[in-house]
């Protein structure tokens, strides 16, 4: 498992990631998110739309509600340019992140 | 039985209690609940265990809230007088939804709140004022047992009714009738006694001569004294503590001596000082017995009707009975020739007041008689400005349907019902008319000295600490967010969420239009039934103070002519004309000369069917001097003839009533005063123009007062030249009073004067409120109509078209009020001008400019939003898609 600390930093790029690919709905982030970990990340339902409604305020993304064929009501995001933006910056300080550890961890010395 | 949308509607309810969780978080996670339950079934799980794995795998209600907390930036949450602490959390989260969304739609809640501000601090003062004149003479305890003898005088051609009754009747009727407990005369509230202590005198203070049992009837608080004995001695009087410590300062006043009138009488009691709402007004009382020699008063004299009768009887008293037993009692005293012609019956305390218009009250003067007309006319005036003030509101919480629609339907999804949203609408009414509700109140007291000098009242609001005030006011504010709530709320949560969620904006025909059109008609017809009014209110007084009354009235001084000024009037009058700023000088009463009339008139070639009442006047040969009035024939009075004395003097309506040809050189008597007539007056207004003129009949006398005019701008030099004379020949220690007929004349339309300027204040008032909600609405269209104005600007019209457009939309209605308030406001005028006998033509031009007046105003209102909404990008409106 993640500790509360990474998930709570790893979230916002997780998110805005996710919508470059197209529109969504808070459930269907969660299973992505489950899936693309390989089950390292379950986010609940009360850590990720606390979120959503945060980085909307921010302008990093929009929401509209649209009715299923079933009937059922959904919010779904989009990310904006904003977004799009501020995700190029989260990726920018990842990699240099990313850079570093890998440096350090390369040959990757027997730990186990 | 499981029920799965129960659990649901009960699961959500638990996460609606939350503060920080808003209604479309709930939703939110509602699908994301039904998503998980979904799985969960297609995994194999039954309902049941599906709903409850998933509400387990959810967050718990206080994760749940702190998470969404974190959103919210409540820094202040702690302080220790939040009143998060003090309230139930339930309303602690209205008040915070409601606030909240009253920020969101600030523009609208301004005008919101200002509209109906105004209109409650109007309705405050007004209903403040009612209270007051409802308020009189309820300080006796007896109240309901005190009546007053009225006196209705059929005896001439018009029926005059007074407040005097038969002198000895009320003794009479103690003796005769057991229901009389109790009886009293009284004479009140003028001043001119002389009343003194050693050298200083108290001439303008009022008295109140009244029979000893006054006190035991009417209450007024003894501080030293005893009620029931105090006026038992002829010699006895009592005062008010303020008199007695303008007197003797903090000395104690009982027992010791005033002069009255040359009579010594010991004080025997102290009253609190008389409240504002009595209609009997002294500060000082002493016995009734007293006027017997200082004005020979015939107090045993069946038709002295000069004093004022009340009777204080038992509970159980039958009124229709007693009133039978007190006219049969008078029937058998009068003079026979007067059986019949004297109707006499009982007027309850506390109809004193507001029911004695018609009633002449000289014997009690107080200055401010009221008028039940007046206290029905302001009553729902005030109900009509509220009204105004509500429809106002009903409006622009109904114009903003567009904006709230999507709210609505978003908690209906969430499973709120009806009853619930209408709950929180009310509430927002609740929260927004009580914070109006403060504003008028703080408008209220700010306007309130303004208000009293307008009244000539002393009314406190905050001050009073009446919880019946405070109690009304709460009242007040409950039934005008009812009164203003319900509709809105009736109306906004009547939208379904299908219909909201998936239109996107919209233009065209706006819900609920139909009824804020009608709203707006209904402003603008008070608004210009009130605009019609007050104009013709101010052309009548426009007309009555400048229509010539027949005779001169400025630059004239009047002033009693007592000791020297009596008895050597010639002499005095000589001298007097040595200055010579003094024009001429004269002897009698001022226009018009006369005391009400009698029928006990005679002349020559009088046809003894015929009953005129004409009124007897006083004057001496320079009158004409001092006054200018004309002769149509014949002369006037003149010192050269010595007969003169005895002759008469009429008017041009006494001689058209009494139907004398040639009438100089025939005979007149008037309560057997014979002589002939030697002039005709022409026709003056010597009463207010309410009355038409009234025959009278003029004689040389002693006439009281001495009236004098003199020259123009000379007044600063003069008074005091007069009111040394007034030293040398009247007294030294009584001070000089004077009057001037120009301002006399003023204070005939005092009342009107004042009914003017309220109505000023409440056109003012009605047409702020709707000019106020034609704003708003304005704005609601503008906004609605934006797609519109875009698309006609990129076709190539011009701002002015457009500008055009939309005020016509309004200036349809605007004028469609008119054709209500027409005729409403003419029946209205109508009906006030019949109470004058000269007044203005109610011409269309009046209707008319009123009419111009208030659509300019609607004009002007809506062109400021018309011009924004033609101004407007056409791109950034047509952009929305």
């Amino acid at each position: 498992m993640v500790s509360k600390a990474m998930v709570a930093v790893s979230t916002k790029p997780i998110i805005l990631s996710i919508l470059l690919n197209g529109e969504n709905y808070g459930y269907q982030i969660i299973q992505k998110v489950k899936e693309i970990s390989g089950g390292a990340l379950e986010w609940s339902d009360n850590m990720l739309y606390p979120v959503l409604r945060r980085m909307e305020k921010a302008g990093l993304v929009v929401s509209r509600w649209k009715i299923s064929e079933g009937g059922r009501l959904r919010r779904y995001y989009q990310i904006t340019e904003e977004g799009k933006k501020e995700l190029v910056e989260e990726r920018r300080q990842w990699m240099k992140v990313h850079g570093a550890l890998t440096n350090l961890w390369k040959p990757l010395p027997s730990i186990d | 039985m499981f029920d799965l949308e129960k659990d649901i509607r009960n699961w959500k309810k638990s996460l609606s209690r939350s503060q920080n969780i808003e209604d479309s978080d709930i939703a939110e996670l509602e699908s994301h609940l039904r998503d998980e339950i979904d799985q969960l079934t297609e995994q194999g799980f039954d309902m049941e265990t599906a709903f409850n794995e998933a509400t387990k795998r959810s967050a718990s209600l206080e994760n749940l809230n702190k998470e969404y907390e974190k959103l919210r930036t409540s820094s202040n949450r702690n302080l220790f007088w939040h009143p998060s602490k003090f309230l139930p959390p339930l309303v602690w989260n209205y008040i915070k939804i409601s606030l909240r969304k009253i920020k969101v739609q600030k523009g609208f809640s301004i005008i919101n709140i200002s509209g109906l501000a105004v209109g409650l601090s109007a309705c405050i003062l007004i209903l403040l004022w009612v209270q007051d004149e409802l308020s009189y003479d309820t300080f006796h305890k007896n109240k309901n047992q005190i009546y007053r003898i009225i006196t209705e005088d059929q005896s001439g051609n018009t029926i005059f009714t007074q407040a005097g009754s038969p002198a000895p009747l009320g003794q009479a009727m103690l003796d005769s009738i057991p229901e009389v407990l109790s009886s009293v005369r009284v004479q009140s509230g003028w001043s001119g006694w002389y009343l003194h202590l050693k050298d200083q005198n108290y001439m303008t203070e009022h008295l109140a001569a009244v029979d000893p049992d006054f006190f035991k009837i009417f209450n007024f608080p003894f501080i030293k004294g005893d009620p029931e004995t105090a006026l038992k001695n002829k010699y006895s009087i009592v005062l008010t503590e303020k008199l007695a410590h303008k007197i003797f300062g903090d000395e104690d006043p009982m027992g010791k001596t005033l002069t009255l009138n040359d009579d010594d009488m010991t004080i025997t009691g102290i009253i609190k000082n008389l409240p504002d709402n009595s209609h009997l007004h002294f500060s000082y009382a002493f016995p009734a017995e007293h006027m017997r020699q200082w004005r020979e008063s015939k107090l045993d004299s069946w038709t002295y009707t000069q004093f004022a009768t009340y009777v204080f009887l038992r509970r159980d008293a039958d009124i229709n009975q007693i009133n039978k037993k007190m006219m049969s009692l008078v029937s058998q005293h009068i003079p026979p020739q007067l059986k019949g012609k004297f109707l006499l019956y009982l007027q309850p305390l506390q109809k004193i007041h507001l029911h004695s218009t018609e009633i002449n009250t000289w014997m009690l003067a107080y200055p401010n008689k009221g008028n039940i007309t007046y206290i029905y006319i302001f009553s729902l005036t005030a109900l009509c400005i509220l009204l105004l003030a509500c429809v106002n509101f009903m409006n622009l919480s109904t114009a903003q349907y567009s904006t709230r629609a999507r709210e609505v339907g978003m908690r209906k999804v969430v499973g709120a019902r009806k009853a619930d949203i209408i709950r929180q609408f009310l509430g927002e009414s609740f929260i927004l008319t009580f914070m109006s509700l403060l504003i008028a109140v703080l408008v209220a007291e700010l306007f309130l000295p303004v208000f009293n000098t307008l009244t000539g009242k002393n009314i406190s609001l905050i001050h009073s600490g009446s919880w019946t005030i405070f109690l009304g006011l709460a009242v007040l504010g409950i039934v005008s967010s009812l009164a203003a709530g319900s509709y809105p709320a009736f109306f906004l949560s009547a939208f379904h969420p299908a219909q909201v969620i998936k239109k996107r904006g919209g233009s065209g025909k706006s819900r609920g239009g139909v009824m804020r059109k009608v709203f707006v008609v209904l402003q603008f017809t008070f608004t210009i039934g009130l605009i019609i009014l007050t104009t013709i209110i101010y052309k009548q007084l426009h007309y009555m103070s400048s229509k010539p009354l027949g005779y001169k009235t400025d630059n004239i001084i009047m002033f009693a002519g007592y000791n020297q000024y009596e008895t050597d009037y010639f002499g005095t009058k000589a001298d007097l004309l040595q200055n010579p700023n003094i024009l001429a000088v004269c002897r009698g009463f001022p226009p018009p000369a006369g005391t009400w009339g009698t029928t006990n008139v005679n002349w020559e070639g009088k046809d003894p069917n015929l009953e005129v009442k004409v009124a007897e006047g006083r004057c001496s040969p320079d009158y004409l001097k001092v006054f200018g009035m004309e002769l149509t024939e014949g002369r006037f009075f003149s010192w050269d003839f010595s007969g003169d004395d005895q002759n008469w003097v009429l008017n041009e309506t006494a001689v058209s009533a009494m139907g004398i040809k040639d009438p100089v050189g025939k005979w007149f008597s008037l309560n057997g005063r014979k002589g002939t007539i030697i002039g005709i007056l022409k026709d003056f207004h010597g009463e207010s123009l309410h009355n038409p003129i009234a025959p009278i009949a003029m004689h040389m006398s002693e006439g009281f007062h001495i009236i004098i005019k003199f020259r123009s701008n000379s007044i600063k030099t003069l008074l005091p030249y007069l009111e040394e004379k007034w030293g040398k020949y009247v007294s030294s220690t009584v001070p000089f009073r004077y009057e001037f007929i120009d301002e006399r004349i003023e204070t005939w339309y005092r009342t009107e004067k004042r009914i003017g300027q309220i109505f000023q204040y409440f056109t003012y008032l009605t047409l702020f409120i709707a000019a106020l909600g034609l704003f708003g609405l304005a704005a609601f269209m503008a906004e609605q109509r934006t797609k519109e104005i875009g698309i006609r600007k990129v076709l190539g019209a011009r701002i002015s078209s457009i500008l055009f457009l939309m005020t016509k939309y309004f200036a349809k209605w605007v004028l469609a009020a008119n054709i209500i308030a027409w005729p409403i406001a003419y029946i209205l005028a109508r009906k006030w001008l019949s109470g004058f006998a000269y007044r203005i033509d109610l011409g269309w031009d009046i209707f008319v400019l009123s009419a111009a007046a208030a659509l300019l105003i609607a004009v002007l209102t809506v062109s400021y939003q018309s011009f924004r909404a033609a101004t407007a990008n056409p791109v950034k409106s047509l952009r929305y898609e």
